[in-house]
C-alpha cells in the first residue's frame, strides 16, 4: 500500500499504534487471567509477581543493552550465565565462603563469561548469536560441574533476605530492581557512554567515523549483560535456598521475550530501558497468570515461542515501512 | 566496415537525471572501439543497456543486423555479446574448471557430470585464450586478480561472442597484467572479435583502440579514429564547452600551515603521497574514480592504515591510528557515503550533531541536556537545516540537509581541518549552493578545507589550488588560475605519461 505524503507523521503513529498493541494485549491478557482465576488480582499473587519478574528485570536490563549496541542482536548466554553465577554463590557457600566473597565471585563469573562474549565478537569477529550460543553452553558445563549436576541446598540470610524478604512491606527484590533501572537509565538517556552505545549499534560504521571506540563499547554492552546475569545469579540462588540443577536455563526463552518486546515498544527500533522493563513484567506476568489459569507447562512453552515470533515479525514489519521512507 | 552494433537515439531517465539524452553509438566489426568520458557522462548506463540490464526509455539497438528489444542479461549473451565487469563475482572455493562450467557442466550418458571431460575442455578452453597458463583444478580463491580476468574471458570466449565489452579491466591490474591483458585483447582482434574499451586512462586507448567515442552529460560529442587524433583533442571533446556555474569564492588570507602530510602510502592504491593544506585555504583534489583520492583521505583520517608517512596538525606531528585519533587531532571527514558512513539515520538531528564532541557537552560524564539542545538549536540556525525539531530522524531529511547535519558534528567537535569527500553528491541544486557557501565560511573562519571532487566546475570554482592524483599519485599541483579543465582531465587521465 502507498503511503501518504507527508509520511512522516504516518509512520511514526504506526511505530505508535504498535506501542498501543502491546500495551493493550498486555491489559487484556490482564482481564482474561482475572476473569479465569479468582487468585490472579490478589495481593499476594501480585507480590508474587513482582519477586518472580524481579530476576528476569535485570537479566532482561543486560540483554537490552547488547540489543541496543549490536542494533539488533539478542545475547543468548544470559540465562545460561545467570546458571553459572548461581553456581558459583552456591558453591562457594556451601564450602563456607563468606557472603561476601561469594557475591563477588558470581559477579565477577558473570562479567568474565559477558568478556569472552565481547572478545568473541569484536576480536575475533563471530556473528554475536553464535559467541553467546557456544559461551552459554560453556555457562550451563561449568555450573554443572561446580554443583556436580545435583541439587544444591543452603540458605545464605542476607540473600534469601534480598530475594524473598521484604522491606518497608515490599520485596526486597523490587528496591535492587529499582536501584539497577535507576544506574541504567541515568547511564543510557544522561550520558555520553550511553549515547555512543546506541550510535554503535544504530551505524558502526558511522559511529567509528565520529570517532568513537566501535570495538570497546560493544565489548562494554556484552560485559554489562555479563554483570547483570551475574546479580541475576545471586538472586536465584536465594529464591530457591540453593540451586536446582539448569533452574536458569528455563528462562532463557523468557529473557528473550521480554528483550524482544522492548524493541517493539520503541519508535526507532533500538529498545530502551523502560521497554525491558514492561518487556519483563508482560513476561512475568504471563508466566504466572498461565500457571494460576493452570494451563500445562508444555503449552505455556508453546505459546510463548509463538509470541517471540509475532514479537521478532512485528519488529521486522517496524523496519521494513521505515526503510521505505 | 559493416556496423556490428548500431544504438541509435538512446535516451535513459532515472529519477531527477537524465542519464542519456539521445547518444548514438555506432562500433564496426572487428575493431576495438573505446567509450570515454568523464563520471557520470554517461558510459556505464549505456554499457548497462547493452547488456540487458536497464530498459532505454527510447531508442533503437542493432546487433548482426537485428533489432535487440526485451533483451535481459541472458538473452544478450545468447546473442553473441560478453561482458567482463569491472566486479568480478566468483565462488572462492569452485575450482576454474567448475567455474567456467557453472550450470552447464558436461553430462555422461547416466547424467552425472563428466568431471574428466569437463577438465579436459576447461584446459582446452584455457589453453586458446593468450596467456592463460592456469590450472583448472585450481580453486578460485588461488589465482590472482588478473588470472582471475583471464578465466572470464576464457569463460566469456567459450560462448563463441562476436562482441566483447571490457569495462574498465584494468582498474586493478599491475603494469605488468596490463600489458598481458593487451596482448590478449590483440590476440581477440586477429580472431575476429570486436571489442567496446571503457577505461579513464588515456595511454591505454592509444595503445589499442582503433576508434573512440566521447559521452559527455549523457550525450555523444562524437567518434574520432584514434590514430590520427591526440590526448589533447580528446580530452577537450571530454571537457566540451560548458557555462561555468557560479561559485561564490570568498577571498580569505591564507595563513600558515595547518595540515602537513609527508610520504603516504598503502599498497598500490596511495603512494608516496604529500601535501600541505593551510589557514583559510581550500585545496581541491581532482581525479577520476579509482585514482586513489578517497584512499588518501581515508588514511588521514586513519579510517584505514596506512603503510607509511607522517601527518602534522599545527605543526604538531600527530600519530592517527583510528578516526578517533583523528578527531582529537582536530582532522574532521566528510565522507562520501553520508547514509552508511555520515549520519545515524534512525536517531535525531540532535544526537547525530553532538556524536563526536559529547565530551564538551557533558559535566563530570552527565550530559547537560540543556546546554546542547540550545548549541544544537544554535548550528540548525546557523547552517539553516530544514528539519522540524531536533529531535526529527534524520532518515527523513533530503541529502543536502543530512549533509549539513554531518558538518554542524564537526564544526561542534572544534575540527580544524575539513576534508570533504564529494560533499554534493545526492545534493540538489539549492542546498549545493549552500555548502559551497559553508565551506567558504569555514575557510574565512581560518579551518583548513580540502575538498575531493570529480566535478571540474566544483573543483575550480573553490579551490586555491588543485592537487590532480592519478593511480594513487599526485600527478600534477595546479594554482587556481592554472587549473582549466582541459589541463586537470588531462593530468588525471594520465596524461602527462603520455607525453613523456
Amino acid at each position: 500500500m502507498r503511503k501518504m505524503p507527508g509520511g512522516t507523521s504516518s509512520k511514526l503513529s504506526g511505530a505508535k499504534s504498535a506501542q498501543l498493541l502491546t500495551l493493550g494485549l498486555f491489559a487484556v491478557m490482564c482481564v482474561v487471567f482475572a476473569f479465569l482465576s479468582p487468585v490472579f488480582l490478589t495481593s499476594g499473587n501480585l507480590l508474587n509477581i513482582a519477586r518472580q519478574t524481579a530476576m528476569l528485570a535485570i537479566m532482561c536490563f543486560g540483554m537490552v543493552v547488547v540489543l541496543i549496541a549490536t542494533g539488533g542482536e539478542a545475547d543468548m548466554s544470559i540465562a545460561g550465565v545467570t546458571g553459572f553465577a548461581s553456581g558459583v554463590v552456591v558453591t562457594l557457600l556451601a564450602r563456607g565462603a563468606s557472603t561476601f566473597v561469594a557475591i563477588v565471585a558470581a559477579l565477577a563469573a558473570g562479567t568474565a563469561s559477558g568478556l569472552l562474549n565481547g572478545m568473541l565478537v569484536t576480536k575475533i569477529g563471530l556473528l554475536p548469536f553464535l559467541a553467546t550460543l557456544a559461551t552459554s553452553n560453556m555457562a550451563q558445563g561449568l555450573e554443572q560441574v561446580l554443583t556436580k549436576g545435583t541439587a544444591v541446598a543452603f540458605s545464605d540470610p542476607f540473600i534469601a533476605h534480598l530475594a524473598n524478604g521484604d522491606t518497608l512491606g515490599i520485596p526486597t527484590s523490587l528496591f535492587l530492581v529499582l536501584g539497577v533501572f535507576l544506574v541504567f537509565y541515568v547511564v543510557l538517556d544522561h550520558t555520553g557512554i550511553g549515547r555512543r552505545l546506541y550510535a554503535v549499534g544504530g551505524n558502526p560504521q558511522v559511529a567509528r567515523m565520529a570517532g568513537v571506540d566501535v570495538d570497546m563499547y560493544k565489548t562494554m554492552a556484552f560485559v554489562v549483560a555479563g554483570l547483570c546475569s551475574g546479580i541475576a545469579g545471586i538472586v536465584l540462588m536465594g529464591r530457591l535456598s540453593g540451586l536446582t540443577p539448569l533452574a536458569a536455563t528455563h528462562m532463557h526463552l523468557d529473557v528473550l521475550l521480554a528483550g524482544y518486546v522492548s524493541t517493539v515498544l520503541s519508535t526507532v527500533g533500538a529498545p530502551g530501558i523502560f521497554g525491558a522493563l514492561f518487556g519483563a513484567v508482560l513476561v512475568g506476568t504471563l508466566t504466572n497468570g498461565l500457571a494460576v489459569i493452570r494451563v500445562p507447562t508444555f503449552y505455556v512453552n508453546l505459546v510463548k515461542g509463538l509470541l517471540i515470533i509475532v514479537v521478532v515479525a512485528a519488529n521486522a514489519i517496524q523496519r521494513r515501512r521505515r526503510r521505505s521512507a | 566496415m559493416p556496423c556490428l552494433l548500431e544504438m541509435t537515439d538512446i535516451r535513459k531517465e532515472f529519477p531527477g537525471v537524465v542519464a542519456l539524452d539521445g547518444v548514438d553509438f555506432q562500433v564496426e566489426a572487428g575493431e576495438v572501439h573505446a567509450l570515454l568520458g568523464e563520471n557520470g557522462a554517461g558510459k556505464s548506463t549505456l554499457i548497462k543497456i547493452l547488456a540487458g540490464l536497464y530498459t532505454p526509455d527510447s531508442g533503437e539497438i542493432i546487433f548482426h543486423g537485428e533489432r535487440l528489444t526485451g533483451m535481459t542479461p541472458q538473452k544478450v549473451l545468447a546473442r553473441g555479446i560478453g561482458f567482463i565487469h569491472q566486479e568480478r563475482v566468483h565462488i572462492p572455493y569452485f575450482t576454474v574448471g567448475q567455474m567456467l562450467f557453472l550450470g552447464h557442466e558436461p553430462r555422461k550418458s547416466n547424467g552425472l557430470i563428466d568431471w574428466q571431460r569437463l577438465y579436459e575442455e576447461a584446459d582446452a578452453a584455457l589453453a586458446s585464450t593468450l596467456g592463460a597458463h592456469i590450472d583448472s583444478r585450481l580453486p578460485m580463491q588461488h589465482l590472482s586478480v588478473s588470472e582471475m580476468q583471464l578465466v572470464d574471458i576464457t569463460k566469456i570466449l567459450m560462448t563463441e561472442p562476436s562482441l566483447i565489452v571490457f569495462d574498465e579491466p584494468t582498474a586493478s591490474l599491475s603494469e605488468e597484467e596490463v600489458e598481458r591483458l593487451f596482448a590478449v585483447i590483440r590476440n581477440l582482434k586477429e580472431r575476429g572479435v570486436t571489442v567496446i574499451y571503457v577505461s579513464h586512462r588515456l595511454d591505454e586507448i592509444f595503445k589499442i583502440c582503433d576508434r573512440a567515442t566521447v559521452l559527455k552529460d549523457g550525450k555523444r560529442v562524437g567518434t574520432v579514429d584514434v590514430k590520427k587524433s591526440s590526448p589533447d583533442q580528446i580530452v577537450t571533446m571530454m571537457v566540451g564547452r560548458k557555462l561555468e556555474e557560479q561559485f561564490p569564492k570568498v577571498e580569505t588570507k591564507i595563513g600558515k600551515p595547518v595540515l602537513e602530510v609527508t610520504n603516504l602510502t598503502r599498497g598500490n592504491a596511495v603512494r608516496d603521497v604529500s601535501f600541505t593544506v593551510r589557514e583559510g585555504e581550500i585545496l581541491g583534489v581532482y581525479g577520476l574514480v579509482g585514482a586513489g583520492r578517497t584512499e588518501t583521505m581515508r588514511l588521514v583520517f586513519g579510517a584505514d592504515p596506512k603503510d607509511a608517512g607522517t601527518i602534522r596538525v599545527d605543526g604538531r606531528e600527530v600519530d592517527i591510528k583510528s578516526p578517533g585519533d583523528a578527531v582529537r587531532a582536530g582532522v574532521a571527514l566528510v565522507p562520501e557515503d553520508r547514509r552508511g558512513q555520515g549520519v545515524l539515520v534512525d536517531m535525531s538531528v540532535r544526537e547525530n550533531t553532538t556524536l563526536a564532541s559529547l565530551k564538551s557537552f557533558s559535566s563530570r560524564g552527565f550530559l547537560k541536556l540543556g546546554f546542547e539542545g540550545s548549541a544544537v538549536a544554535g548550528f540548525i540556525k546557523r547552517l539553516a537545516i530544514r528539519t522540524p525539531s531536533s529531535s526529527q530522524l534524520v532518515r527523513y531529511l533530503s541529502g543536502g540537509n543530512q549533509q549539513k547535519v554531518v558538518l554542524a558534528k564537526w564544526m561542534a567537535s572544534k575540527a580544524r581541518v575539513f576534508i570533504f569527500d564529494q560533499p554534493t553528491i545526492g545534493v540538489d541544486v539549492g542546498a549545493k549552493a549552500e555548502i559551497y557557501r559553508l565551506m567558504g565560511d569555514l575557510a574565512a573562519e581560518g579551518a583548513a578545507v580540502v575538498l575531493v571532487s570529480s566535478e571540474i566546475p566544483e573543483i575550480r570554482g573553490l579551490s586555491d589550488r588543485v592537487l590532480v592524483m592519478y593511480k594513487g599519485r599526485i600527478s600534477a599541483e595546479l594554482s587556481r588560475d592554472e587549473a582549466t579543465a582541459e589541463k586537470l582531465l588531462f593530468y588525471a587521465m594520465g596524461g602527462g605519461a603520455v607525453d613523456a
